[in-house]
């Protein structure tokens, strides 16, 4: 529908924003997202009757500011699921590329594992590492990034196994490649573009998983604000305040559609068959 | 040192080489059902400015002894010699500093140049593993060396037809000036005019560089070509050796004989007498007892059956395993 250009032109353009706003959220956010406000309890938006530009998404439940509990909520969620995201990827991507290069018992072992481990219900396994660590921040990347390593294990050995079988791994090796060496110069360039398409959604996913488990009271603590905490607990209020969940919602949204623009231009451009280049 | 004697050390020097592959698995043993003997005990020399011709049918064992040969496969047993040193049983080490004598060509032009390198690292790749430099100098020397133009190093392999690709491949093997490189179906895979072109292109290096040639092909007018000398393989062993213009003008061996007479002569005039061979190859799973050819040979005696015909000398320099010659 759209060239990789304009994937990748809007695509950055939407990740830098939501980037730019996590980073400078200090200086961004017109109020501070813990402060309540007893008295200006679930006052509207600007655009509903009675908003004003004071609170542009209006308050929640205990009065706080919407608008700044996005903001300041964009640090925690990107940065749940971008480092998560890169935890289970380095993990799955290795054990894929090990079990399908090496294969034998090694291989079949990390397989079995990653398939026992898809069988296994995530949100047990978040309750498993919770309950016994306690909920807090990293807590939560380790659960999220090792929940979905498998996801990456199997794309990458499935590729991995019908790559090394390719002519120019068997060149590579006549001229004396060995191991490692194959594997990075020759197997992940391959991997890259699925790896980056993979992890785009993963991104996606992540954030929406970590809103999940802060709705079970699994993921970041309150009062702390994550995009998942905010929808949690606008939900609450659905009717009387819908404008707490949308906001939440269309910010999620927006985040998701950002970064699948990007790995979708991303991974038409890696590809040096396809089209013309620069 | 163009076009040595023969009678000089010989290059590479391969003894009684065996490459047996497991083939199945069985449950509580560390023994596999059976085992696939595809290169079953040969003698072969190759030597410095002479290509030798592998020759046989699809399945006879010759792109495994080509592997063997530049060490891509381990060995089952046997000896390779490379001017009189044993390296069939050298470290991984030693056999990393080995690897720069040796090069291979393979069949597949497209498949053997990682799409997703530019040509000219895909060139330089030999070079960086053995840690050589001045890399970018060489490979547009080396593209000169083969008719293509230095330009082309930073374009990707798709960009290029069958035949151009494959001269990127041989430019790939020479950069690290080897002393002898296996062409396993280097032109098989390529238009008749290409090639054409292609092997002239090995020509003229060989002549240029002095290195000796392993060249495996099923096509026996390009072989009769290129080859200096002659080995023909049947089901993992050779059964006719000797100079081109021995074995393929005076064929001593009846399956080589059967390979000669298949030539589709350039004036299809007259009738041709060829002895019948029929059936398929037997499997080198089970290799029949004495002859191997002796299934789908049309003068097959009981003593074929029974016991198997050694090499031995027939003419000056041909040698060919059959009783009857």
């Amino acid at each position: 529908m759209f060239g990789s250009q304009f994937k990748i032109v809007i695509g950055t353009f939407v990740v830098a924003f939501f980037a730019f706003v996590a980073i400078f959220a200090p200086l961004l956010a017109p109020f501070n997202p813990l402060s309540q406000d007893l008295f200006n309890r679930l006052a509207p938006p600007v655009w509903a009757e009675r908003g004003s530009w004071t609170h542009a998404l209006g308050t929640d439940n205990y009065g706080r500011d919407v608008l700044s509990r996005l903001i300041y909520g964009a640090r925690v969620s990107i940065l749940v699921g971008v480092t998560s995201m890169l935890l289970s990827c380095t993990l799955g991507s290795l054990c894929g590329v090990i079990a399908a290069y090496r294969g034998g018992r090694l291989g079949s072992f990390i397989m079995r594992f990653s398939d026992a481990h898809l069988a296994f219900p995530e949100i047990l396994l978040a309750i498993l590492i919770v309950a016994t660590l306690g909920g807090s921040l990293l807590n939560i990347v380790l659960v999220l990034g090792i929940s979905s390593w498998m996801v990456y294990a199997r794309v990458v050995y499935g590729l991995t196994l019908s790559l090394k079988e390719r002519p120019f791994i068997e060149a590579a090796r006549a001229q004396g490649a060995a191991g490692w060496y194959i594997i990075r110069r020759h197997i992940l360039p391959h991997l890259l573009p699925m790896i980056i398409v993979i992890s785009t959604l993963q991104v996606a996913q992540m954030i929406l998983t970590e809103t999940a488990l802060s709705f079970l009271g699994l993921g970041v603590p309150p009062p702390t604000p994550s995009w998942g905490n905010v929808l949690a607990e606008g939900r609450d209020r659905l009717f009387v305040a819908p404008w707490i969940a949308n906001s939440a919602g269309i910010a999620i949204i927006l985040v998701v559609w950002g970064i699948n623009l990007l790995g979708n231009g991303l991974r038409e451009r890696l590809d040096p068959r396809a089209g013309a280049r620069g | 040192m163009h076009r040595s004697d023969p009678n000089d050390v010989p290059l590479m020097t391969v003894h009684a080489l065996k490459k047996h592959f497991p083939v199945g698995r069985q449950l509580f043993s560390k023994e596999p059902k059976a085992w696939l003997r595809a290169v079953d005990g040969v003698d072969l020399q190759i030597h410095r400015g002479r290509t030798l011709g592998l020759v046989g049918e699809s399945g006879c064992g010759k792109s495994t002894l080509g592997r063997l040969l530049i060490r891509l496969l381990e060995p089952t047993s046997g000896a390779i010699k490379l001017d009189g040193e044993e390296i069939s049983n050298v470290s991984a080490r030693k056999l990393m500093g080995l690897r720069k004598r040796f090069q291979m060509v393979f069949q597949d032009p497209m498949g053997s140049l990682d799409p997703r390198m530019k040509i000219g690292e895909s060139v330089a790749e030999p070079m960086y593993l053995n840690g050589i430099g001045n890399r970018r100098e060489k490979v547009a020397e080396m593209l000169e060396a083969v008719s293509l133009s230095p330009e082309i190093a930073n374009r990707f392999p798709h960009e290029f037809s069958g035949g151009q690709r494959q001269r990127i491949c041989i430019a790939r093997a020479l950069t690290l000036e080897p002393d002898l490189i296996v062409a396993d179906e280097p032109v098989a895979a390529l238009d008749v005019s290409v090639q054409a072109q292609i092997v002239n292109l090995f020509q003229d290096i060989q002549q240029k560089m002095g290195l000796g040639y392993v060249f495996i092909s099923h096509d026996l007018g390009v072989v009769r070509h290129i080859a200096d000398d002659v080995a023909v393989m049947y089901l993992g062993k050779i059964v006719e050796q000797g100079s081109v213009k021995e074995v393929l003008d005076a064929p001593a061996h009846p399956y080589t004989r059967a390979l000669v007479s298949a030539i589709l002569p350039p004036r299809p005039t007259g009738v041709r007498f060829r002895p019948p061979v029929s059936g398929d190859l037997p499997s080198p799973i089970n290799i029949p007892k004495g002859c191997r050819f002796a299934s789908r040979c049309p003068m097959a005696k009981d003593l074929c059956r029974e016991e198997e015909p050694v090499l031995r000398r027939v003419a000056n320099g041909q040698h060919a395993a059959c009783h009857f010659t």
